[in-house]
């Protein structure tokens, strides 16, 4: 595509730059030089240079923070760039009555999240129905503590974002099963290869730019993880706040009438830095990939 | 120097904005005269009038106040909005930091605090001394801010907390419904009694932590700061024992597993379930725990107030705050005197269980009037009499973060992580860096 | 076994798996239809409480329209919904089309600055949006709560890798064609990720119609309320009727079910209608 103009793709990107401009980045500049003064939510605040970083460095309850940040995109991402596949092939193609199983699948996505975290509570706390199954069989002996210990409350988290994530990135899944050319897919079904062969061999291959998109998204999304914690540990962020995450822990630094908002806005700079790092190295991946695929 | 700081902050917020909106900064314009005095002018005008989570269970009571007041003084127009508690306190601080506060606003002491000590508000007991013998001491203090000059609210509605029992779980461990537990201590003793009897089932009574160590520790008569309010010190010896019979409870059993971090809304739902004998909380709760669980609420007694060796009792105040940022001070304020005079305060607490704030309504026969029989008339004919006793226990400096903080280091002590005296150590350690700040 | 028992089998074996992960996503969605069917007597918690409502009622979503002025609300919500698909698919497509599509100078940096905006917590920002939102007069205006949303990093990923995957020749055979940029654009690209298209809807709409906060800062007069914020009304101070808010909760999430409903369809479009051929 040659002979265009200069211009023109700045024309299309127009409306998005400047709508994102006003309310994104406009505001985020403006993070960013809060993030050097030791502004407060009421009043003033003067220029600290870098003061608000080297507290980062000795503020435990931001490392602590951080590690649960990690492990909860460790555990997340891989979960959520998998079974939402697995899901999609579940309700592609044609059969009776798929669309309707295709609505209620997307149904935790719409659920509130208090009923949500009600509901997992139930289920998992000490007297709930998982374990009085372990304990039945006899995997157990004491209940598990899935919400008073820091570890456990994060895992029934972690299972609280799988399970919301599932219909949504489903739906990403299925876009992108709609938009590839149908008669490969059938093409494979019809050569007979056995359905695990054909999920590695001819599905991945062809989603792998998809995967890498709900991969990064998922991460975006798993690195700013504050409302099931929140919910599951009834705003305490577990015994002690030992399961507090980085946007748990910005809220509680920068929100509120005395909120500090100098000092938030320094770690909100170092969650954007991790979090881009993150997404530069997955668009690497995606490049290769892409590369590969036109090869 | 001032000036600089000040133009920093201007800059980074103006520069960084697409549109530079001429005069908008961290910070609000103000209408008041050099010396905090409202200005004196005609009662004309409209004002905005904001509340906390009344809608819709009050809409006619707070209307019917606005058709009165608009009436009384033509010319008026008051535009009512009622703010949901989730999200309440983000939109107040961010109006406070754009100056578009409401003219009127209802607010607790601890969220009002900050703000006062940040001169959002004007001084009342400058602007409105005049009414200031109207109300209970103890309400208008809680508006104070500690080593400042003046009051900031004027006083609204109170609850002070009686503690409901569930008569057929309580008779069970041999106690008796019609002597519920006067003491915390006692309350404590019945709950690993209870839970003895219960093998489970059911417990004697929900921490709530987050709801209520802190107004616990001020009835135990442990000192929560020194006397110039500087630094805190409920790291007590009597502060020791109390969380080392928690954590005894809490590792025999006596206190379901779950109930570590929860808060005073999953206190109610274990009442409102069946799962604890004794709740203490505002009679208010009466009613919720009817609308959620009929039969519980049918098997409902009340009793006064848990406390300590003080005697002294907790309560909780609103009030009502008139901003500098609102462009009608004058009407602000004579509305605010207006909703909570003798006369409309008694109305309000005829439709629902609080207590007015104003010292002659409290002499009115309806609360001691027990005659129908109801928990309710008792739980509010208690709390009532309680009030001569009652203070707001938990100190404006007990904001989210230090009650964070404090309460983490509990939790872990509760569950045996922490020593009960370490962890109270590290708890006023904590309370004290965001005290210094 | 024979061809046509195996596929009879392993429909069936597919139609348990469906069933079982229907069972696992629709508990809490089931509790609280269920719930909001309740009779007033009946108990909410504990070990008495029933998962079937033991007197079904509709009396519960009448006491929602009867506390919260709904259709109103719901009015608003819709206004802000559909505007914000409408920017969303629009501009998020024209961008993700050029960060897909076009070589230019700074692309790096665009796309750079889109994925930086899907990191930051709204909340920190929150009160520049506000500053920004007050300085043209938004304040108080369903274009204020709008504005925030309008365009998303993750509308113009998600359309940005629709438009990666559509095959080059599509396009290729328009320049032969002879065709504009931007019929380009419209008359082919466009209709060819349809798929990505109904994903930002309906996450579009799922966003506007849930949000909570922002709207709540942002308007001031009761008649400019959304439906979440109206909702919240029938947990308050003095009542907490779990019926009626769970009623009220299975008002605001239908919209999004139909929603999805309608345009789930479109997943579909592409595949065996020759859609993508163009």
């Amino acid at each position: 595509m040659t002979g265009r103009r200069w211009y023109v793709p700045w024309l299309f990107l127009t409306p998005a730059l400047a709508l994102a401009a006003l309310v994104m980045w406009g505001p985020l500049a403006n993070t960013a030089v809060l993030a050097f003064t030791d502004a407060r939510a009421l009043g003033g605040g003067r220029f600290n240079g870098v003061a608000n970083f080297a507290r980062i460095g000795t503020d435990a309850d931001f490392w602590q923070a951080l590690g649960n940040t990690v492990t909860y995109m460790l555990v997340v991402v891989p979960a959520l760039v998998l079974l939402p596949l697995l899901l999609a092939m579940l309700v592609y193609g044609k059969l009776p009555g798929i669309g309707a199983f295709r609505a209620l699948f997307y149904t935790p996505v719409v659920a509130s999240m208090v009923v949500v975290g009600l509901i997992f509570s139930w289920v998992l706390r000490s007297d709930g129905v998982v374990n009085a199954v372990l304990l039945r069989l006899k995997v157990v002996a004491e209940p598990l503590p899935f919400l008073t210990d820091s570890t456990l409350l994060l895992f029934s988290c972690m299972l609280v974002t799988i399970w919301k994530g599932l219909g949504y990135y489903m739906v990403i899944y299925l876009a992108a099963l709609a938009n590839v050319p149908g008669d490969v897919l059938e093409a494979a079904t019809v050569d007979g290869a056995g359905p695990v062969r054909r999920f590695w061999s001819v599905t991945v291959p062809l989603v792998r730019p998809t995967m890498v998109l709900v991969g990064t998204l998922s991460a975006i999304s798993a690195a700013k993880i504050f409302a099931e914690i929140y919910i599951m540990s009834d705003g305490s962020g577990g015994p002690g706040g030992e399961a507090k995450s980085m946007v748990f822990y910005i809220r509680e630094v920068g929100l509120g009438v005395d909120g500090e908002i100098g000092y938030a806005s320094a770690l909100s700079l170092v969650l954007l830095a991790g979090t881009l790092a993150f997404s530069a190295l997955s668009l690497k991946l995606r490049r290769r990939n892409e590369e590969g695929a036109h090869a | 120097m001032m000036r600089t700081r000040r133009w920093f902050v201007t800059a980074a917020v103006t520069a960084s904005l697409a549109l530079a909106t001429a005069g908008c900064g961290l910070g609000s314009d103000e209408t008041a005269t050099p010396d905090g005095k409202i200005p004196a002018g005609e009662l004309k005008g409209e004002i905005s009038f904001a509340t906390l989570a009344l809608k819709p269970t009050f809409d006619e009571y707070i209307n019917g106040l606005i058709k009165k007041f608009e009436a009384d003084h033509p010319g008026t127009k008051i535009n009512w909005i009622d703010l949901p508690f989730a999200g309440a306190q983000e939109k107040i601080t961010t109006d406070a930091q754009a100056g578009t506060l409401p003219d009127v606003v209802n607010l607790n002491p601890n969220f009002a605090q900050k703000l006062e000590k940040q001169g959002v508000f004007f001084d009342l007991e400058a602007n409105a001394g005049d009414v200031k013998p109207a109300y209970v001491p103890g309400a208008w203090d809680a508006f104070k801010v500690p080593g400042q000059p003046g009051g900031y609210a004027l006083p609204w509605y109170l609850t002070s907390e009686v503690t409901m029992v569930n008569k057929d779980l309580y008779a069970k461990a041999g106690f008796d419904p019609a002597k519920p537990p006067a003491t915390i201590d006692e309350a404590l003793d019945q709950a690993k009694k209870i839970a003895e009897v219960s093998k489970g089932a059911y417990y004697g009574v929900h921490p709530a932590l987050e709801n209520r160590f802190i107004t616990d520790l001020a009835k135990l008569g442990v000192p929560l700061l020194n006397a110039d309010q500087s630094a805190w010190t409920f790291n007590t010896d009597a502060a020791v024992q109390y969380v080392t019979k928690l954590r005894d409870l809490y590792q025999g059993k006596a206190i379901a597993a779950d109930w570590l971090t929860q808060n005073h809304s999953k206190a109610t739902e274990a009442y409102s379930a069946g799962q604890t004998a004794l709740f203490p909380s505002g009679p208010n709760f009466l009613k919720v725990v009817k609308q959620n669980a009929p039969a519980v609420a049918a098997n409902t007694v009340v009793g006064p107030q848990l406390s300590g060796p003080t005697g002294v009792t907790n309560m909780s105040v609103m009030g009502l705050l008139v901003p500098k940022a609102g462009k009608n001070p004058r009407l602000a304020l004579e509305f605010a005197k207006f909703v909570t005079n003798a006369e409309n305060q008694l109305a309000f607490a005829k439709i629902v269980t609080i207590l007015p704030s104003t010292t002659s309504s409290l002499s009115d026969p309806y609360f001691t009037d027990i005659s129908d029989g109801t928990p309710e008339s008792l739980a509010r004919k208690l709390s009532a009499a309680q009030l001569a006793k009652a203070q707001n226990l938990t100190p404006v400096q007990f904001d989210d973060r230090t009650k964070a903080a404090v309460i983490g280091k509990i939790q872990l002590a509760v569950k045996g992580d922490l020593d009960p005296k370490a962890a109270l150590d590290e708890a006023v350690a904590e309370a004290n860096k965001l005290l210094a700040k | 076994m024979s061809p046509r028992l195996r596929m009879l089998a392993g429909r069936g074996g597919r139609y348990l798996l469906l069933c079982a992960m229907v069972v696992v996503s629709l508990g809490p969605f089931a509790w609280q239809l269920l719930t909001s069917l309740k009779g007033a007597q009946e108990p909410i918690y504990g070990a008495d409480a029933t998962w079937l409502p033991q007197h079904p009622t509709l009396a519960n979503y009448a006491a929602v329209a009867d506390t919260v002025p709904v259709w109103r609300y719901a009015g608003n919500s819709l206004i802000v919904a559909v505007a914000n698909v409408l920017t969303n698919c629009l501009f998020g497509a024209m961008a993700g089309y050029a960060l897909a599509r076009m070589r230019f100078r700074g692309r790096g940096a665009v796309f750079a600055a889109v994925l930086a905006s899907l990191v930051v917590p709204f909340e920190v920002i929150m009160v520049s949006v506000f500053l920004t939102v007050k300085g043209i007069g938004l304040v108080d205006t369903l274009a204020g709560v709008l504005l925030p949303g309008a365009i998303t990093g993750l509308s113009i990923m998600v359309l940005r890798t629709g438009f990666l995957a559509l095959p080059r020749e599509i396009e290729e055979a328009a320049v032969i064609d002879g065709a504009g940029e931007w019929s380009r654009f419209w008359r082919v690209a466009l209709p060819s990720v349809r798929g990505s298209l109904a994903v930002v809807a309906v996450f579009s709409f799922l966003f506007a119609w849930d949000d909570f906060l922002w709207p709540l800062i942002v308007l001031k007069d009761p008649d400019n309320y959304t439906l979440t914020i109206g909702l919240q009304y029938l947990s308050g101070t003095f009542t907490n009727d779990q019926r009626t808010i769970a009623a009220g909760t299975m008002i605001a999430v239908l919209p999004l079910i139909i929603v999805f409903l309608g345009l789930q369809r479109l997943f579909f479009r592409g595949v065996g209608e020759g859609g993508v051929k163009g």
